[in-house]
């Protein structure tokens, strides 16, 4: 099995919703499913990001794994949320991606096992409507 | 008062021309001009019933200004869910922030199911069984390659929160008229439908949609110069228009949500995708007559008023014109990629 349930399952929050933890006290954030912060031990709360940012890097990818086979070419961005966090996501529904682009979240695809497996879903980043 | 609150749409951006269907088959490139779609939508790779589903509810739930936890019931209606048995709707209750306190439905009526969402939602909010539900029609529709269908079958979605708060559009009235029609169908395990040619029109399409729509309309004592819209299904862009003949609706109430003309079929989202965009231009105190229809064979007939709030939150979300207009054309080749119809056979 090439999808994991549990990793799928657990992973959720932050795929479907852009949550994280983030520590009260020290503002780092993580995430998963820990409770207190493993650097000063504060309770951390569930935080969701904005779903805007722009586009800080991009690459293309051409030689893709498997189970990304019938996405190929992939476009992977480094996105600046509006509030500076920065994730690293999925680019979609563009031609040739281009830095600063403005971009939002969308759920889409991201990986499918086989003919029989999971189908992992994902906030993926494209061109703001 | 029970009605839509929020509505939204989702269109892929991607289209193939019906010539271009046509020519690869060698067939006859005046057809699709013939059904009145001259090209499709098409979902990307990436794309499905679901996503498609999730960015329309969110344009719907930004629209209805609601807070995803007060919906009390998740319904999408689609013949092409991802998966055969594991529901497309917890996956969107979860991703939209409505779970976990929620109903969660997939249902199947051909292109009718998620209809039978919206009769079920207004008759549960109205009862106050639940305080808000999200009704969802989805569908990356198939058609055989070769087949008739291959012109018209188009992949979009469009969602409707209904409450009793914020409404847009009041229900004033519903009905529903079925029976068992063989007029189109998809055994279990079977990728493609079929469908009985000629038969899907007069007994089926035809037959329903005017035995609900005449029951409405005696019901509630109205003719059509008492409506300002009439959306029905859309399976081409002929049938609608035909239909409205019978019925003795002018055509100018049919084409402003005569959305297959732009995309093609998009099933569960057919009549549905028409009336959100009817939504985007509707004034206060306009009535819409909403007409879906699904094979086997069933159709709905709704009345709705629409509200004063609507001036207020048409510009919360993108319009469907928005995505009816977005468009990269993509040949038939990329076509049966996309929708996998082939296979890389390399391993």
């Amino acid at each position: 099995m090439d999808i994991s349930p549990a990793r799928i399952w657990r992973e959720k929050p932050f795929s479907y919703r852009l949550e994280v933890l983030e520590c009260p006290k020290c503002k780092r954030r993580y995430v998963g499913n820990v409770e207190e912060c493993p650097k000063c031990g504060a309770k951390l709360e569930r935080k969701r990001l904005p779903r805007k940012g722009r586009v800080i890097a991009w690459t293309k990818v051409v030689q893709v794994p498997e189970f990304a086979e019938d996405f190929a070419p992939l476009y992977i961005g480094l996105i600046e949320l509006e509030d500076g966090s920065r994730v690293v996501a999925k680019l979609v529904d563009v031609v040739e991606p281009s830095d600063g682009m403005e971009v939002e979240a969308v759920l889409r695809r991201v990986r499918v096992d086989g003919q029989t497996g999971l189908i992992e879903y994902a906030l993926c980043f494209r061109p703001i409507l | 008062m029970v009605g839509i609150s929020g509505w939204g749409a989702y269109v892929p951006m991607y289209r193939v021309k019906g010539e271009d269907i046509a020519e690869h088959w060698g067939a006859d490139p005046t057809t699709c001009h013939s059904l009145g779609v001259p090209e499709k939508s098409v979902a990307g790779p990436e794309e499905d019933s679901v996503t498609m589903a999730w960015e329309a509810s969110q344009n719907a739930i930004a629209r209805a200004q609601i807070d995803p936890s007060k919906i009390g019931m998740v319904f999408i209606g689609s013949e092409s869910k991802p998966y055969a048995v594991k529901p497309s709707a917890t996956i969107l209750a979860d991703a939209l922030g409505i779970a976990p306190h929620t109903m969660a439905v997939d249902a199947e009526f051909a292109c009718r199911a998620g209809s039978e969402g919206l009769r079920h939602a207004l008759s549960m909010v109205d009862h106050g069984t639940v305080e808000a539900a999200l009704i969802i029609g989805s569908d990356t529709a198939q058609g055989a390659p070769g087949d008739v269908l291959e012109y018209t079958a188009a992949s979009g979605a469009a969602a409707f929160v209904v409450s009793k708060e914020n409404v847009v559009a009041k229900l004033i009235d519903a009905t529903t008229y079925v029976s068992d029609t063989p007029d189109f169908w998809r055994r279990d395990g079977s990728p493609y439908p079929r469908h009985g040619e000629g038969f899907t029109g007069e007994p089926a399409y035809f037959h329903h949609l005017v035995s609900a729509i005449k029951e409405l309309m005696e019901r509630n004592n109205i003719t059509p110069n008492d409506v300002t819209y009439f959306v029905p299904h859309q399976p081409n862009a002929r049938f609608p228009l035909k239909l409205a003949k019978m019925l003795k609706f002018p055509k100018e109430k049919v084409l402003p949500g005569l959305t297959t003309a732009k995309i093609g079929n998009t099933y569960n989202a057919s009549a549905f995708m028409g009336m959100t965009r009817v939504l985007d231009i509707a004034k206060p105190g306009d009535i819409i007559l909403m007409a879906p229809f699904g094979s086997g064979a069933g159709a709905d007939a709704y009345l709705f008023e629409v509200t004063d709030r609507i001036e207020e939150v048409k510009e919360l979300a993108p319009p469907t014109d928005a995505y009816l207009d977005r468009k990269i054309y993509i040949d038939y080749g990329m076509y049966l990629r996309f929708r996998n119809k082939i296979k890389k056979l390399v391993r």
